[in-house]
């Protein structure tokens, strides 16, 4: 099977210290890799070489065998849609506007969303439950809300990789878990193929097929999460003290945090 | 609270409005047309349109020779002028999502300011096109000047050409003084009228010169409109949804200077019309910029006719520069608006 999209020997800097180190990772069709690091370590800006938008100075980042960086944006934008953190506030568009917006790389110059655009925008919404809120202005949504209806724009391009920027950061426990859920039924039902940038191990160790640790812009491991999260590997990246045992649902390695002062409950 | 944003902007929403706004500068048109030192009366004006008998209506020659020679030059331009204006408005604000933002922000009008007033300090203003000449070459002289400065390396960011525009502004603006201070009092008449907005010299020639290149430039923008809006939403997001970030700006700047030079050029510096009409035409529609410009275009005209109008009007049969109507009118009623409007309104 070809990857879908592939670093080969990436190095980029924004001034003089290099931010990634010679990185290459393959992401195979229908799998969740997960990227994870501590602060500083190259994440973000993994994720803009990864999309096109940082151009490396050396090594090649390959979108469906092509090189990304002698594709439009446009080309970019049919095959890769990204979900961010969360959306600043903007000028009050509806909901089904932003939906719509998902299917700019799709259309001409000019001109308007046609019926068939509509049609994927609003199942679009629907997959995402946000059908009932499509003429409702974009701001006046809560936190969850906004989120599903960016995974929604996202659908709306029908790419084959989404890459996901730590779409649960500013989202509660439950909303975390909510869309989690749905990027996942997604996942099986869309059969789309994820990168996903996550501060939280443990949501990674759920839902990713491999993880890629980085370290000051390097690869540090790369692999399922029981070869990647060890005590000792997370000791190595993060410096952080952890418990390593196994979630009793999933099977998947879970973290507890060792706090130094904690030694033996809370007392 | 009034608003008739359409749900979602459609081929045929944006038709009918731009049908609708058409009227309404015919409207404005043959009520311009019929006003001034020598009431021609709109049932004469349209008695020269639809025939005498449908209108009810007709002129003699004199009246004629002052509606074909005089009025609908003028009127003809100052319906592009405020198009050029409105629209220039609009899309710089969007761009530099600032809603302070209006044609003269980056400069451009000071730029066009010094050309034309070097042209008539140097005693060439009496020549028929040395004035609009000079002030668009000024204009776009200030447009290469400030993307310049403000464009290093090959990104253009919005907040550096802000700021160059407002410093190259600046700087500008003294020269233009120092003009002034240095102008014989027989000069400085003329001059201050061109400061403030003239259409007093209005000639078929001046549409000939403007009208063309004032129509493929709305084209041109309205091309990017889906762009427009998409990048309302961020550069990146704009990045990640297809739109090419840098070229789009570098062509939107281009062209809104582009065009604000043409009008200037021709009417001087009409203040307000470029600020205030995108504001009211957002409030009224909403956010998506395949409706607003259109619409945006004809409400500029339609207001500017009106205005311009009235500036021939109020001491006939002297003139006041329409800059001084476009103001006096506008600032009270944005004012009104935000009153009763403004709580819930979200520019940008």
């Amino acid at each position: 099977m070809e990857p879908l999209l592939s670093a080969r020997g990436v190095w980029f800097r924004y001034r003089q210290e290099w931010v990634l180190k010679d990185v290459s990772l393959d992401l195979m069709p229908g799998e969740i890799l997960g990227i994870l690091g501590p602060n500083a370590s190259g994440k973000t800006t993994l994720l803009g070489v990864l999309q096109g938008i940082l151009r490396p100075e050396r090594g090649r980042v390959l979108l469906q065998g092509q090189d990304i960086q002698g594709m439009s944006r446009r080309r970019v934008a049919k095959s890769l849609a990204v979900v961010p953190q969360e959306m600043a506030l903007v000028q009050s568009f509806t909901v089904m506007e932003v939906a719509l917006m998902g299917r700019h790389p799709h259309l001409g110059m000019m001109g308007f969303e046609g019926v068939e655009d509509r049609a994927i925008a609003i199942a679009s919404l629907e997959k995402t439950g946000c059908a009932h809120l499509a003429e409702r202005d974009i701001n006046e949504l809560s936190g969850g809300e906004r989120q599903r209806v960016l995974v929604a724009r996202a659908l709306a391009q029908q790419p084959r990789v989404f890459l996901l920027d730590e779409p649960t950061a500013y989202l509660d426990l439950r909303h975390q878990m909510e869309l989690v859920e749905l990027l996942r039924r997604l996942h099986r039902e869309e059969r789309l193929t994820v990168v996903w940038v996550s501060h939280d191990l443990n949501l990674a160790s759920l839902v990713c097929h491999r993880l890629l640790l980085l370290k000051g812009g390097k690869v540090q491991a790369l692999g399922s999460p029981q070869e990647v999260l060890t005590e000792k590997t997370i000791w190595e990246v993060y410096g952080a003290r952890v418990i390593v045992d196994m979630d009793p649902l999933s099977g998947a390695p879970r973290i507890t945090p060792r706090l130094a002062d904690l030694g033996r409950g809370k007392e | 609270m009034w608003s008739v944003r359409p749900k979602t902007v459609t081929g045929r929403g944006v038709l009918a409005w731009t049908v609708a706004g058409v009227l309404a500068v015919g409207l404005a048109g043959i009520l311009a047309l019929g006003t001034g030192p020598t009431p021609l009366g709109w049932r004469g004006v349209l008695g020269e349109v639809l025939g005498e008998k449908l209108a009810g209506g007709s002129l003699d020659p004199t009246e004629r020779a002052i509606l074909a020679d005089i009025r609908l030059p003028r009127v003809l331009l100052t319906g592009v002028v405020g198009m050029g204006l409105a629209v220039s408005g609009m899309v710089l604000q969007s761009l530099l999502r600032n809603p302070l933002a209006e044609p003269f922000v980056l400069g451009i009008s000071s730029g066009a300011a010094l050309g034309a007033l070097s042209s008539m300090a140097l005693g060439a203003g009496f020549l028929p096109f040395t004035t609009p000449l000079a002030a668009f070459l000024g204009a776009m002289g200030t447009m290469a000047l400030v993307l310049g400065i403000a464009g290093g390396r090959g990104r253009l960011e919005m907040t550096r050409v802000l700021l160059t525009g407002v410093i190259v502004n600046a700087f500008f603006t003294s020269l233009i003084m120092l003009i002034l201070s240095l102008s014989r009092a027989e000069q400085l008449h003329s001059m201050m009228f061109w400061l403030y907005g003239d259409l007093s010299s209005a000639r078929y020639a001046h549409i000939g010169f403007v009208g063309p290149g004032a129509l493929v430039a709305l084209a041109i923008l309205w091309s990017q409109a889906r762009s427009l809006n998409i990048l309302g939403l961020g550069e990146r997001t704009a990045m990640q949804l297809g739109v090419e970030v840098d070229k789009t700006r570098l062509l939107l700047l281009v062209v809104t200077a582009l065009l604000t030079g043409l009008v200037v050029s021709v009417s001087g510096l009409i203040g307000f019309v470029g600020l205030i009409v995108p504001h009211l035409i957002r409030m009224l529609l909403g956010p998506d910029h395949r409706l607003l410009l259109p619409v945006g275009a004809l409400a500029g005209a339609a207001f500017l006719i009106l205005a311009d109008a009235m500036a021939r009007t109020v001491i006939s049969p002297a003139e006041i520069p329409v800059g001084v109507v476009t103001a006096a009118l506008g600032a009270p009623f944005f004012i009104l608006l935000l009153r009763t409007k403004g709580a819930r309104w979200n520019p940008f």
